[in-house]
């Protein structure tokens, strides 16, 4: 247990968009429910790409919360993350927008507090991919004069913090992090890092992502990393941790958290929905895309956060993984996941937020993390679904294939992206 | 070559689209500064009546313009 003089984390507002729904108690409830995200992509042609499936969201309106100017100059990522940011902002009692018309400062602010205080870190792996593809295009059918000089802005990953920092006159520190498929853990575990530190008193943390392009589609299809529909239907290609498991599903959406220094939220009479209670940040230093065979970084992660919460593994009473349904991908977490926790990994429920969302990319670490926090505050874990037959070599998972109930104080969270970027989180219920 | 009031036409509908907006009562007298265009949206509507006309307008007949006139001056100029 940490010690009463450190500054703890606690979380005091959530957000998401997602392939289940635009907000966290829909996601959630559909997330119980075991429903799959999962359809055919319908966006753009799929003729010679080789997945035409993904998790898209449904029904997003970006100009309930901008301009149509402003929709238009940010891509679909930013749309989304705002949106997850005003929700968790709301939820945290902290959504009181700037007046756009007077200068930004600690006098003017409309936030009950201090903005100087105040940071973001709610970041993006790809950036508005869709934003790329038209002013390329446009370039290339009218000429580089008709490149729009909003094309910077429009696509800087450090768009998404800019835009959140903006609505609110957030004063703090705020950038992007970008470790492919772990940018939303490792958005969460820094945004603690500062408030632990001092740097900051509270953090919009999560990631944000929508790259469901013909163009990232062919990337990652080519690359061979992406599901097809199984047994014809797109809901059961996400299928972590089942023998039939042959890639992830692309998936978009943006998961938000707002983390406080415990003490400053106490003070200012803010429900704490959890804690971030440790981190561990590690890389395999080995390979572009391939995971470490062993998962070495990925375990040493879990370790060091388990350590810097100041427990141990037998404290752990849940576990949501990075669990994307690729081949080695899985194989290589199980084997962390058993160094670390040995044989009483069978006693441990597991369950792969991704079976049903599929992989939402730079934000799955966010919106898995809000998942997880749920589940402990309920008492209640999402199933995974689409497990058939468990892979023979993940003998000691327990794998939730139903909601479960479960009393645990700590779950553990693990993010792994290309590069080979390792984030894991420990996870307090209040 | 256009004419002056078919460039101010092509400012209007280029600025509607870029500002999503009615600039319908825009006359060449009208000062730029005061139809609460951000300056970057100034440089998209221009990129876009170039490329619309197949000019190009160079940075220094940029500065000093005050009225929507003046621009449409400096366009029909470099489309002589």
């Amino acid at each position: 247990m940490k010690s009463s003089r450190q500054r703890r984390v606690a979380v005091t507002g959530l957000g998401a968009v997602t392939p289940l729904g635009n907000d966290v108690q829909t996601t959630w409830a559909a997330l119980l429910a075991g429903r799959s995200g999962v359809s055919l992509i319908t966006e753009f042609s799929t003729e010679k790409l080789r997945s035409d499936i993904a998790a898209s969201v449904k029904g997003f309106d970006p100009t309930a919360l901008m301009s149509a100017k402003e929709a238009e100059i940010h891509g679909r990522v930013n749309h989304f993350a705002l949106a997850a940011a005003v929700e968790a902002m709301r939820a945290a009692g902290l959504d009181h927008p700037r007046d756009p018309e007077v200068a930004t400062s600690p006098e003017t602010t409309r936030l009950p507090v201090d903005p100087t205080r105040v940071g973001c870190l709610l970041s993006t792996g790809q950036g508005a991919v869709d934003i790329f593809e038209q002013q390329i295009l446009k370039s290339a059918e009218r000429g580089p004069r008709s490149v729009s000089p909003y094309f910077i802005p429009g696509v800087m990953l450090n768009g998404v913090s800019a835009l959140i920092s903006m609505r609110y006159g957030l004063m703090g520190p705020s950038y992007n992090i970008a470790s492919a498929c772990a940018t939303g853990t490792h958005s969460i575990a820094t945004s603690a890092l500062l408030i632990e530190a001092g740097e900051a008193d509270v953090m919009v943390a999560g990631g944000a992502e929508a790259a469901t392009r013909m163009n990232t589609v062919a990337g990652f299809g080519n690359a061979r990393a992406l599901a097809r529909s199984v047994d014809g239907a797109p809901e059961k290609a996400s299928r972590p941790f089942d023998k039939r498991r042959q890639g992830f599903v692309m998936g978009e959406g943006a998961g938000a958290l707002v983390l406080e220094e415990e003490q400053h939220a106490l003070a200012r009479g803010a429900t704490i929905l959890g804690y971030v209670s440790g981190f561990g940040m590690t890389t395999d230093g080995e390979h572009i895309t391939r995971p470490h065979a062993d998962g070495l970084g990925l375990r040493l992660a879990m370790s060091r956060a388990i350590a810097r919460a100041g427990i141990t593994p037998g404290d752990i009473g849940y576990i949501n993984p990075h669990a994307t349904s690729t081949t080695h991908g899985d194989v290589a977490e199980y084997a962390a996941l058993h160094a670390v926790f040995g044989e009483r990994l069978a006693e441990v429920p597991v369950s792969a937020t991704k079976s049903m969302l599929g992989h939402l990319l730079g934000a799955a670490g966010a919106v898995e993390s809000i998942a997880t926090l749920l589940g402990l505050r309920e008492g209640r874990i999402h199933p995974s679904i689409n497990v058939d037959e468990l892979g023979e070599e993940f003998v000691h998972l327990r794998l939730a294939t139903e909601a479960l109930r479960v009393d645990a104080r700590y779950a553990l969270k693990c993010s792994a992206g290309f590069g080979g970027h390792n984030c894991a989180l420990v996870l307090e219920r209040a | 070559m256009a004419d002056q009031t078919d460039l101010l036409s092509l400012f209007k509908s280029i600025a509607s689209h870029v500002d999503k907006r009615s600039f319908d009562d825009v006359t060449p007298a009208s000062v730029i500064t005061e139809l609460g265009i951000d300056s970057l949206s100034m440089m998209q509507i221009v990129g876009e009546m170039e490329t619309e006309l197949g000019v190009m307008i160079p940075d220094e007949d940029l500065v000093d313009l005050r009225t929507v006139g003046d621009l449409v001056s400096k366009i029909q100029a470099r489309q002589a």
